[in-house]
C-alpha cells in the first residue's frame, strides 16, 4: 500500500492522528473535517510529526481458498474464494526536534490506539471503534472502521535535543495493527439515494467490489424492495415484507415511521433503534442484497411511500 | 442434477411461545433474527424415523445472540426459541425450508480470548420422548378413571394391567374418540376402516398426547399439551397410509419408544415435512409402509466412474443375522409362526431366533412380523457409508432424500480396490450435512444399505 499519501487515524476520544505531516501542526490537514475532531500533531514546531513508512494488509483482505483433491484423479476441485477480515499493520517514524516533543507525539499516538481497544465485538453496544483514513492520488478519501488488534509499540535509541544538523532528536519507530470487520474499503463521502414510492433509483458504486447499503423504507404497510442481482444483473433480488405466510404479519403491525434495513448484518428495526421488523419478512422470497461494483437500481412497490438508500462506494484496497 | 451451482443456507431464529387464543394451537412462532452470518460449524443430521438434529456455534457476545428479546430472555435461549433452516441452490430465487426445530440445549464456553455458544436443536419428534402412551380416554397407568365404561379393558386372569389395547380391525376398540372440547380436535377421527397397523397407532398416540397431556385421565385440551406436530395436511399431502395389520401393547412407554418399536418392526416409515408455520407447528407428519422413490440415475461412485465420492466404508457382519424365526405372541394363545430360509442356512449355517413378542397377539401380526424379519436378516448386515464429493456429486434434497434408493458403486474394475465390487441400488437411511464456512454444503456422510438390509 502506498505510504506517501495522506493517512490518518480517527478515534472517538483522542482526536485524529494525521500522518506524513512533519510541520508540527496538522491543523487543516484532517481527512474527515466533518467529524470536527482535534488533530495531532498540533502546536509543535516544524520538524515534528509522524512519518508513515510501511503499511501491510491494506491492499486487500486475505483470501479463504478452499479446495479438494479430485477423487482418484489428477487435479482438484477449487471452490469459491472468500475474503477474510482485513488485518492492517502500520509502521513508521516518530520524528521530533526535542525529546519532550517526541514523548508528546508518542503519547498521543499510544492513547489513540488504546482508545480503540474495543471492549465489545463489532456491532455490539459496547463497541468502540476508530476510522483509518487515507486518500490515494486522484481518488476520494477512503476509510476502514477499525479496532486495535495488536498493541502500539515505539522503539529506538534515546537522543538529546538537536543531535543532528536538522535538529532531529533521534526518531523512534512506531508500530501497531488494526483490524476491520469488513474486507472492503469504503469511500468516506457516502451516497444517499432517495426513491419515491413505486419508484426506482440508481445506487452508485464507483469502486471495484460490492458494498452493503443501509436502507430506510418509509412505510405504512406491506412492501417489496427490489435490488440488483448478486453478479450485477439489473434485477434479481428482492425483499418482501408483510406478504409472508405468518398471518400475524400479514398485514404486519406498524411500529414506527420507517424500517431501517442493514443489509450486511441482516437486521430490520423500526426507526433504526426500535422494535424488530424482521418478523414480517417473507423468508422464502427475500434476500438481503449488496450493490455490486458499477452500481445498481433499487426500486419499491407496495405501501412504501419513500426509500432512502445510504451507501458507500467500495474498493478491495 | 443441479451440479456446480452454489448452495446457500439461511438460519432464521424464531421465538416460540405460549399465547392462548392467538392461534388454534395456543402457540405463536415469530421470526426474530438471522444467524447465518455468524453461525459456524453448521451440522445437520437427518435419519429416517428419528428426530432431525441441528448444531452450530455462535459468538456469545454478538447482539444477535445475547441481546434481550421482548420476553426478557436472550435472543438465543433454550426451549422457547427455534431455528428454521432454509436452503437454495444458486444465488437467486426462492428459498426452501429444509429443517425446523426447537433449541434443545445450549453450551456456553469461553477461553482466555473468546466466548461461544453451541446450539443444538431437535425437531418435534424429540418431545415425544417426554410423552407417555395413552389409551383413547387419555389414561396411562395408574388409571384413575372411575367410570367403568372408560376404564381400559382388563384381562380375565385377575392381573391389573395398565396396558393400552390397540387392536386392528376391531370396531369396539377403534371407535371414534370423542372430543370434549371444540376446536380443531373436536372430531378426533383417527381413521376409517382402511387404516390399520403401525401408522394408525402412531397417529393415534400423537393425537392423544396433544389432547390429553398433563393429566390422568387427560384434562381438556390446553395448548401446553401440543407437541408442534401437524398430523393432517389440508391438501392431503403426507397422509397416513394403511400398513400391515398389527396388534401391540405399550407398557409404560413413551411415544418415542413406541415409534422406535414400530418402525423397528418395519411396519411403518415416517414421512417428515418441515413447514413454515407460525402457530408453533414445525413439522407435518405422515406414515406409510414404505417411503421414498427409486432413483437409479442418481449415482455415487467410489474408485470408479463417475468418481463422485471421496470416501467410502462398508461393514459386512453376521452379527444381526437370522434365517430361522419362531415367534410367539405374549399370551401364546395356542399359536406361533415359523419362517426360515434354507438357502441362507446352507450358506451361512442356521441362525435361530426364537422369541416371545410382547404385545403382539394375533397370528396375522406374528406372521407378517416373521416374514419381514426374515427378509431383512437372512443375509449378513451390509452397511455402506459414502462421502459425496462437494460440487461434483448429486445434491441432497434436490436429487435424493431419505428413503430414496440410489445407485452406489465402488471399486468396479478387473481388480477391485474395495475387495468386492459394489454395484446396485442402495436405500438412503441417513444424511449428515455440514455447512462448511468456506465451500458450503457438504454431505459429511451418507448412510445407505441394500433395500432389504437392516441399518
Amino acid at each position: 500500500m502506498e505510504v506517501g499519501i495522506p493517512w490518518s487515524l480517527w478515534t472517538p476520544d483522542n482526536g485524529e492522528i494525521v500522518f506524513n505531516v512533519l510541520s508540527g501542526d496538522a491543523t487543516g490537514k484532517s481527512l474527515a473535517p466533518d467529524l470536527g475532531a482535534s488533530v495531532y500533531p498540533v502546536g509543535l514546531p516544524d520538524g515534528n510529526g509522524y512519518l508513515m513508512t510501511q503499511i501491510v494488509g491494506a491492499d486487500g483482505a486475505s483470501l479463504r481458498n478452499p479446495f479438494h483433491n479430485r477423487p482418484h484423479a489428477h487435479g482438484g476441485v477449487v471452490h469459491r474464494f472468500r475474503r477474510t477480515d482485513k488485518a492492517i499493520a502500520l509502521e513508521g517514524l516518530v520524528v521530533a526536534t526535542k525529546p519532550e516533543y517526541r514523548s508528546e507525539l508518542i503519547d498521543n499516538l499510544r492513547n489513540a490506539c488504546l482508545d480503540i481497544l474495543s471492549p465489545g465485538i463489532f456491532g455490539s453496544p459496547q463497541e468502540v471503534f476508530g476510522r483509518l483514513f487515507w486518500q490515494p492520488v486522484g481518488s476520494p478519501v477512503r476509510f476502514h472502521k477499525v479496532h486495535l488488534s495488536n498493541m502500539f509499540d515505539a522503539v529506538g535509541p534515546a537522543a538529546t535535543e538537536g543531535g543532528s544538523t536538522q535538529g532531529i532528536a533521534g526518531p523512534k519507530t512506531y508500530s501497531f495493527e488494526l483490524t476491520s470487520e469488513h474486507p472492503e474499503a469504503l469511500k468516506w463521502a457516502g451516497d444517499e439515494t432517495d426513491i419515491d414510492g413505486y419508484g426506482s433509483g440508481f445506487v452508485p458504486n464507483d469502486g471495484n467490489t460490492e458494498t452493503w447499503p443501509v436502507v430506510q423504507v418509509y412505510t405504512s404497510g406491506p412492501f417489496t424492495l427490489f435490488g440488483p442481482g448478486p453478479n450485477g444483473e439489473p434485477s434479481g433480488r428482492s425483499m418482501r415484507w408483510g406478504f409472508g405466510p405468518d398471518p400475524r404479519q400479514n398485514p404486519p403491525p406498524i411500529d414506527g415511521t420507517y424500517i431501517e434495513i442493514d443489509m450486511f448484518r441482516q437486521t430490520m428495526y423500526w426507526d433504526g433503534d426500535g422494535d424488530s421488523a424482521l418478523a414480517g419478512l417473507d423468508m422464502s422470497n427475500s434476500d438481503f442484497f449488496s450493490i455490486t461494483a458499477g452500481g445498481g437500481d433499487v426500486s419499491t412497490t407496495g405501501a412504501a411511500s419513500a426509500v432512502k438508500v445510504f451507501s458507500n462506494t467500495a474498493w478491495v484496497g | 442434477m443441479s451440479l456446480l451451482l452454489p448452495v446457500e443456507y439461511r438460519l432464521v431464529l424464531a421465538a416460540d411461545f405460549y399465547s392462548p387464543g392467538d392461534t388454534d394451537t395456543d402457540w405463536v412462532t415469530t421470526n426474530i433474527g438471522m444467524l447465518d452470518g455468524i453461525a459456524s460449524g453448521v451440522d445437520l443430521q437427518l435419519i429416517m424415523n428419528r428426530s432431525g438434529q441441528l448444531t452450530f456455534d455462535v459468538p456469545a457476545e454478538d447482539p444477535r445472540v445475547c441481546a434481550l428479546w421482548d420476553d426478557g430472555d436472550p435472543m438465543v435461549s433454550c426451549g422457547n426459541r427455534a431455528v428454521k433452516v432454509w436452503r437454495r441452490v444458486g444465488d437467486i430465487g426462492p428459498w426452501s425450508l429444509i429443517y425446523g426445530g426447537r433449541i434443545w440445549s445450549l453450551e456456553d464456553s469461553g477461553d482466555g480470548d473468546t466466548v461461544s455458544t453451541r446450539v443444538t436443536c431437535f425437531d418435534p419428534l424429540k418431545i415425544l420422548e417426554k410423552r407417555v402412551c395413552r389409551d383413547k380416554h387419555g389414561c396411562y397407568f395408574p388409571n384413575l378413571e372411575t367410570d367403568p365404561a372408560k376404564q381400559p379393558v382388563r384381562p380375565n386372569d385377575g392381573s391389573v394391567p395398565f396396558y393400552l389395547p390397540l387392536a386392528s380391525g376391531g370396531s369396539a376398540l377403534q371407535a371414534l374418540d370423542e372430543g370434549d372440547w371444540d376446536g380443531s380436535y373436536s372430531s378426533h377421527d383417527i381413521g376409517d376402516s382402511g387404516e390399520h397397523g403401525a401408522s394408525f397407532i402412531i397417529k393415534s398416540l400423537i393425537y392423544r398426547t396433544i389432547k390429553f397431556a398433563g393429566g390422568n385421565p387427560g384434562l381438556p385440551f390446553t395448548g401446553a399439551g401440543h407437541c408442534h406436530i401437524e398430523l393432517d395436511a389440508e391438501d392431503s399431502s403426507h397422509i397416513w397410509a394403511a400398513t400391515a395389520p398389527l396388534e401391540i401393547e405399550f407398557d409404560q412407554q413413551t411415544i418415542a419408544q413406541a415409534i422406535q418399536t414400530l418402525t423397528g418392526m418395519l411396519n411403518v416409515e415416517l414421512s417428515i415435512e418441515y413447514i413454515d408455520k407460525f402457530d408453533g407447528v414445525f413439522i407435518r407428519l405422515g406414515g406409510g409402509p414404505r417411503l421414498g422413490s427409486d432413483k437409479p440415475d442418481v449415482i455415487l461412485a467410489y474408485a470408479t466412474e463417475p468418481n463422485t465420492t471421496s470416501a467410502f466404508s462398508r461393514t459386512v457382519s453376521l452379527d444381526n443375522m437370522g434365517n430361522y424365526f419362531d415367534l410367539s405372541g405374549k399370551k401364546q394363545a395356542g399359536y406361533n409362526h415359523i419362517e426360515q430360509d434354507l438357502t441362507s442356512q446352507q450358506k451361512f449355517l442356521t441362525f435361530e431366533q426364537v422369541e416371545n413378542i410382547s404385545g403382539v397377539e394375533s397370528k396375522k401380526g406374528l406372521t407378517a412380523l416373521a416374514k419381514e424379519r426374515l427378509a431383512m436378516q437372512k443375509d449378513p448386515r451390509n452397511l455402506v457409508s459414502v462421502v459425496p464429493m462437494p460440487d461434483l456429486s448429486p445434491l441432497p434434497f434436490d436429487d435424493y432424500y431419505l428413503g430414496d434408493t440410489i445407485t452406489v458403486e465402488a471399486g468396479e474394475g478387473d481388480y477391485p480396490v474395495t475387495r468386492e465390487v459394489i454395484e446396485g441400488l442402495q436405500r438412503v437411511y441417513g444424511i449428515h450435512i455440514v455447512v462448511d464456512d468456506d465451500y458450503g454444503e457438504v454431505v459429511q456422510e451418507l448412510i445407505v444399505s441394500p433395500q432389504t438390509g437392516l441399518v
